[in-house]
Parts: C-alpha cells; structure tokens; sequence
C-alpha cells in the first residue's frame, strides 16, 4: 500500500509483448442518491474527457499503441488498460493523472449525457428484455440502494445531472485510497514498485476509502409480482430471489445450483422444459454473486399456449426438485466443477483476467483468494447445495414477473 | 515528483517478431496448424471447413448440421454426449457463418485425449434425431423472433438484401416459416457433404505438445475416405445498389439503426493492411473520425463505426450506427460528410500518426497468448493469404503515405458508392 492509500497489486507475466493496468474504484450504482440515479456509470463516461495534465485520455493511449476500457456495476467501477509493455509508464501517467484531478467541462458533460442517454435507449428500450433489470431490482429491493440499475432508474436522471453533482462524486469517491491497482507484464516486482510510487505515490489527496454502508434491505417474507408488457417476441416468466454476497459460501453453493439446474442445453431446466415438453423456448437459471449482494433467476420464455401461471408453476416445481429431490445428482455436480475448473484455467491465460481479478479480490479484502477458487470448488458438497438452495429459494420470498409482449411492438 | 506535463517519451512499435504455427499435412489434403506451444495447461482443438451459410439450399442448414453433428448417436442421447464432456471439464462451440464454419474443442491438457475421442465419436456416429431438430427448430425461431424485433436486425439485413440479387445466397433472410421447412434428411445431407473430417483444416491452440499433436494427426487421418472435392463459394449477383437509401419502419423502436454499406473486389495483402489503417481512421477505433465527431464532438450516439469483412467476391465496407429516431438523419448527414472528409482532408500528420501508432501496437499485440493465431488463421483460410501477410504488416502500415490513403478513400469511400439502409422509428 501507498502511502496515500492507494493498493497496488503486482503479477509478473513474461509470455507477452503487452503490460495491463486494471484501476479498480470502489463506487457503484449502489453509492448514488435515489434521485440521481445513473451517475456512477455516466462518470465513467466522463473519465475519458480528459485530466489536468493530458486534455485527450484516448489519444494518449492510442498513440502509445494502447487501447482501453471500462464497466460499472452496481459495487463498483473498474477501468483497465493494455499497452505495449515499453510504454506501460505512459499508462502509469495516463491513469494517475486523471485520480489526480479530473478536468471537468460542461460540454464535456452535455456530450456524454447524449452518449449515455442513447446507451440507455439501445440497451433497455430497443432490446428485447431490455427493461428487465429496472423491473427485477425495483421488486426484490425495495429500500436498499441495489434497487435501481447501473444505467440508471430514467432517461431523467441523467439528464438532469450537474457540473456540481459530477464534481463532488468524484471528490467523494476518486481518490488513492478508495482504489486498488494492479499491474500486469514482464516486469519485476521492484520496477513495478518504482514505477507506481513514482506516479501514483505522489499524488496527494485527501479520501478515505468508501465506507460501503447502505441501507439493509429487510429480509423478504412475501411472495411479489409483477406483471409487465415490454418489448418481448412472447410470454415469458422470470422467478428471482436475493442471495448473499462473493465471501459467504452459500453464495458459491447457490451458482453451482444454478449451473446444474439451467445453465446449459444439457441441463435438465432446458431437457425437460424446452425439449421435452415443449412449453417453453428457453429456459435457463444463473447466480450473479455480487460483492455484498447476489441474485438467483430461473426463467422461462413461453411458447403460445402456455399461460403465466403455468409456467411459474412448472419453474417453481422444478426448483423444488432440485433443491429437496433427486433431480441433482453427484455426477451434476462433478460436471460443473470441472467445466468451472477448466474455465479457470483458460482465465489464466489472460493477463487482463488476472489483473482485474486480482482488483476484484483485493476490494473483497483479501487478493490472494484468488488462489483458492479452485480449492473452493472441489471443496463443494451435494448435500450443502441442495440445503443452501431450499432455505434461500422458498416461495414465500419470491418474487415472479410476468412479461408480455407491447401490443403494438409485433 | 514527475513531471506530468509531459507526456513520457514513448517507443514506437515499429517491428515484431513472430513465432509461426508449423503447418502439417492431413491425409485429406487439408492441414494441420500446430500455433506455438505455452505452459498454459489447456488446449484448444478447432476444426475448420472452408463452407458456411451460403452453401446451404435451406436456411440454418448448416448451423443445425454441425450443431446437431454432436447431437446424439445411436448408443448416447445429446444430453449423454454433451454431459461427458461436461464431465471432462471441456467446452465445445460451434461457429457457422456465410463462408466458413468452425467446431472448436477447449478443455485442459489432462482431459484432452479422451475429450478429443469422444468428439470423434460424436461427429462420426451421429444419427441427428428427429427429436433434437425439432429441439432445433424451436429454440432457433425464438431467437429468430427476438432478433426481428431490434432495429439492427433490419438494417442489416435490409442492406444485404439491397446489395445482392434477391436469388443470391447473401441476400436469403430467414423467417420462422423457413425453420419448419428442415428435416433429418436435408440437415444430415448437408453434414455428408460438407462437415466430414477429412474435410476438414485444424487449428491446434495452447499446450500443445507434440505427442498431443501426433495423437490429433492420427486421429484425423483414420478419416481420410479420398481425395476431397474442393469447395467453391458461390457467387452472387450483385444489385445496382450505388447511392440508393432504403427505410424498414418499426414503430415501436424510439431508436433507428443505420447501416451503409459497399462491395469491393479481392485485394492483395498490401493493399488489404493499407485499408485497415484507412477503416481505423474512419471508424475502426475510439480516435477514428466517425467516434470522434459523431458520438463525443456531437454526443448522437453510443454505438457508431466501420470495420471491413470478407465476401465471396472480395469485400464490404459497412459503416453502422443505433441513434435516437430524431438525430437519425442529422447523424446520417455526419456520416456522409466523413466519408467525404477521407478523400478530401485525407488524414495526415498527427492524426495519421497517432492511427499507426495505435494499429501497429494492436497488431503486435494481437499476436500475444496462446490463442493468438487461431483467428488469424482463419482470415487466411478465407483470404487466401500466407503467413507474409502477418510478417509484412508492420512495415506497410508504416510505409503507407497519405497520398495512398487518399487514392483508396477516393476509389472506395464516395458516399454515392454506398447503399443505405435506416430501420426503427423513421422520421419524415
């Protein structure tokens, strides 16, 4: 760690010509005001605008043969950069200037609150299921600060962001000690030390890091639904509940469910729903294991014929079978645990994948978790699976959504 | 403290240097493409065929005949076959596309002998039961639907359908009707006659050792039932597309997709690397005109750029972008005049710089990792190209003057040359 609080990982990678730099900020969609939802995703888009030193980030970058990228979600933002290796203190200077002092602009924000907006229109409201997480967060939270999507809540939100409100979120959350880097290529230890202390060590700035204390939600005892019609060729039934975050084991458990119950064609979701009885086109399930906060979905699109309550039916008795039957079994489980295995193993060979892991591990509290994966994942039991998905996926905390399709949209 | 504000001195990528894959030869006549070895612990094993999409007499021919040549045999049910290898912690993905289709095999060293056996046997006793094309045919057309309903769908294909003769294979568009059509006998038709094994080019990716490397050649030989017909592509009949504008209205949409696009004939390797610099500058990177101006000068935007693919006779330029139904026009009228900035303020300078700069450090980049070459050896599959294609790059993107650039922008890249297709919520 900095002196100013800034964490720096390191990974010596000897196989390749490129360096990556994976900045990892602590501030999400959860961090925002209710009434200014959006905001942490569009200040990603600001970052690109240019810093105190250096007016055009990407033209920095791409003139030292680099390229860049970055996401938010709803815990936090994550920026990464890969560059030839003999330009990696370029990478350095690029991205400690701009935590060292955005250069914010009011066109800079009028031009990036069009781009944002029209990334709105296209991911949500273009798209089939585009509204499905506004729909599904606004259901299983309703005080906690999870319940609106990174995107942002409306297309209002984002347009009424300020210069004030962009400079006081950056001031609250962009600084060293809220960060976490990691650096990733040939280069030792000590040259990796050097070269960060030398830009990001002197920068000096006031922060402490993101307390990450948000409004619980309170535990979920009621059934909820929604019905909706949205842009959607058919019915389609969607069933989710709230999980536990990365550290707990259950959250764990709770994907390998998932993968064993819907997570591929062989699955016995799809088997038996899609296949054999022909109700449904698509079936599937998954666990998005967030840092805090995790979500468990089986879904099923319908064909015609087959009504709502139908299917949620079918879906929920499918789950229970999993969770309390013998739908599962230890051959399911050994399946999945050596696709994730191999899985891991390709992660390895992408010093991208290594550097934003060890980002994500490190903001997890721990980076060297990322060595235990796959203990972890052999360590897996039938039994606490199967337990774990009984007690978290009940009925009486459910919540379902009912999709049809916009009349006028076919 | 350093000082920042100077930028720190960069170097210039200007040379690379490659390892090659070695190419061995199949009984069959096609080959082997052994990519340099990495202690990574996983392979990945890709078969190639040099046939897709426009082959096809009936539509998703070929996609239900390699996805289903791995659906079920006489002794093991889909879910059997894909189960073990599930079971052997290996993933497999099909890839079909106009011109070429690919089975790729990925799974860890330790697994791969037995993965790689039972993928033969899939591929070699498959029997594609009726149950798993009608499988087929249900999850597809609801993909199919979902797909129809998004502005990007319709601009796309109603541009192919305006550059190509409505009768040509690149013009042929599938509705769900078109899905009921397939039966066992077309789909395993099509997997006699085009997927066999000895019709295949491998592509060997990550810890490839050369025992793991015999062990493949030898399996693919015991394939080898004669010489292989070569496989032309058919070619189309191209329309008089030049300078026409064609609308698809969906009401529903608050946002219209644009899509302009040309053909152009076969190029060499020099020419083919001067018109990826020439892409980049109009749209192929976040620094290129199209980005610049259209999203981040004018904020029209999230999603515009360009990028050049190959057809069976030759190539396309598609420029493409999603913008509100207000701005559709006004972005389009952006868009014509940076097509006609690239000939007459053809990039020079810094900005031409910056753009070689930034391609020949993608490019050496690219060629990083364990499964750098697979990709790029299917681009010379499908161009014809040898490896020099590869050496060269640096040194033509370098060499390449302004003037050049401006010559090809002027043969290539006059709006009037391009067809456009608008589709979504259409103003008037």
């Amino acid at each position: 760690m900095l002196k100013n609080g800034l964490r720096v990982l390191h990974h010596k990678d000897e196989s390749r010509t490129t360096a990556t730099l994976n900045i990892l900020y602590n501030v999400g969609a959860r961090d925002e005001n209710p009434d200014k939802t959006g905001f942490a995703h569009l200040f990603e888009h600001l970052m690109f605008g240019g810093s105190v030193n250096i007016p055009h980030y990407d033209k920095e970058v791409e003139r030292s043969g680099g390229a860049n990228n970055a996401y938010t979600n709803n815990e936090f933002t994550n920026y990464y950069l890969t560059i030839p290796m003999e330009n990696i203190e370029t990478g350095c200077w690029l991205e400690s200037d701009r935590m060292l002092q955005l250069d914010f602009s009011e066109k800079s924000l009028e031009v990036q609150r069009g781009v944002v907006i029209e990334e709105f229109r296209q991911r949500c409201f273009n798209a089939p299921f585009g509204m499905l997480w506004h729909h599904l967060r606004g259901l299983l939270y309703q005080k906690s600060p999870y319940r609106w999507p990174t995107i942002g809540l409306t297309v209002e939100h984002i347009e009424q962001a300020s210069l004030d409100d962009v400079r006081d979120f950056y001031n609250r959350f962009y600084n060293p000690a809220n960060a976490i880097l990691s650096v990733v290529g040939n280069l030792d230890l000590e040259a990796a030390r050097d070269m960060t202390e030398k830009w990001f060590g002197s920068i000096e700035k006031s922060g402490t890091p993101n307390a990450n204390h948000y409004f619980a939600e309170p535990p979920q005892e009621e059934r909820r639904m929604l019905e909706t019609s949205d842009l959607c060729p058919n019915n389609a039934v969607v069933l989710a509940w709230k999980g536990p975050g990365y550290l707990d084991p259950q959250s764990l458990e709770l994907e390998l469910f998932a993968d064993m119950l819907g997570g591929t064609e062989a699955s016995p979701l799809h088997v038996e729903l899609v296949k054999r009885s022909g109700k449904f086109n698509s079936a599937a399930s998954f666990y998005m294991r967030g840092v805090n906060e995790g979500m468990f979905v089986i879904y099923g699109i319908l064909n015609e014929g087959v009504s709502h309550d139908e299917a949620s039916g079918l879906l929920q008795q499918f789950l229970d079978n999993a969770s309390h039957g013998d739908l599962l079994s230890q051959e399911h489980l050994e399946m999945k645990v050596n696709k994730a295995i191999t899985s891991l193993l390709f992660a390895k060979t992408s010093p991208a994948n290594i550097a934003e892991k060890l980002c994500f591990f490190e903001n997890l509290g721990d980076a060297s978790l990322v060595n235990n994966e796959e203990q972890e994942l052999r360590a897996a039991d039938l039994h606490g699976i199967k337990q774990t998905a009984a007690t978290t996926l009940r009925p009486k905390n459910m919540s379902v959504i009912h999709y049809s399709p916009k009349a006028n949209a076919q | 403290m350093p000082n920042r504000s100077v930028a720190p001195e960069n170097t210039v990528i200007r040379h690379m240097t490659l390892e090659e894959p070695r190419i061995l030869p199949l009984r069959s006549g096609f080959d082997c493409y052994l990519c340099p070895t990495y202690n990574v612990g996983v392979v990945r094993f890709e078969l190639y065929w040099s046939c897709g999409s426009l082959h096809q007499l009936m539509h998703y021919q070929a996609k239900a005949a390699l996805q289903l040549g791995i659906a079920g045999t006489a002794k093991h049910s889909a879910e059997e076959i894909l189960n073990r290898f599930e079971g052997l912690g290996a993933d497999v993905q099909v890839n079909v596309s106009a011109m070429s289709c690919s089975l790729i095999l990925s799974v860890a060293s330790y697994h791969f002998g037995e993965a790689l056996d039972w993928l033969f046997y899939a591929l070699d006793e498959a029997v594609f039961p009726a149950t798993e094309i009608e499988n087929f045919k249900q999850v597809e057309s609801a993909e199919l639907l979902r797909k129809m309903q998004s502005p990007s769908y319709w601009s796309k294909r109603t541009l192919s359908e305006s550059l190509y003769a409505l009768e040509s294979p690149m013009a042929r568009f599938a509705s769900p009707e078109h899905l009921q059509l397939l039966q066992r006998e077309n789909v395993q038709g099509f997997y006699t006659q085009f997927f066999g094994l000895d019709k295949a080019h491998v592509i060997l990716s990550g810890e490839v050792s050369p025992a793991l490397c015999n062990t493949v050649i030898s399996g693919m030989d015991k394939h080898f039932q004669g010489v292989a017909t070569p496989t032309f592509l058919p070619i189309s009949a191209i329309n008089d597309y030049a300078g026409k504008k064609m609308e698809h209205a969906l009401p529903h949409a608050n946002q219209v997709s644009v899509m302009m696009g040309r053909l152009m004939p076969a190029q060499d390797s020099e020419t083919l690397h001067r018109l990826v610099l020439l892409n980049g500058l109009l749209g192929g990177f976040f620094g290129s005109r199209l980005m610049q101006e259209i999203r981040e000068e004018k904020g029209l935007t999230y999603g515009i750029g360009s990028y050049i693919e190959p057809t069976p006779e030759g190539n396309r330029w598609i420029i493409s972008g999603e913008m509100n139904s207000d701005n559709a026009e006004l972005a389009l009228k952006e868009m014509n005049l940076i097509l006609e900035s690239m000939y007459k303020h053809a990039p020079e300078g810094d900005e031409l710089e910056k753009a070689k700069r930034y391609i020949s450090g993608q490019i050496r980049g690219s060629f990083d990792g364990p499964f750098a070459w697979p990709g790029k050896i299917r681009q010379m599959l499908l161009r014809g190209l040898g490896f020099d294609h590869y050496r060269n790059a640096l040194d033509i993107i370098w060499g390449s003057s302004s003037a050049e650039l401006c010559a090809l922008a002027d043969t290539f890249l006059r709006p009037a040359s391009f067809c456009t297709a608008m589709a979504g919520q259409l103003k008037k």
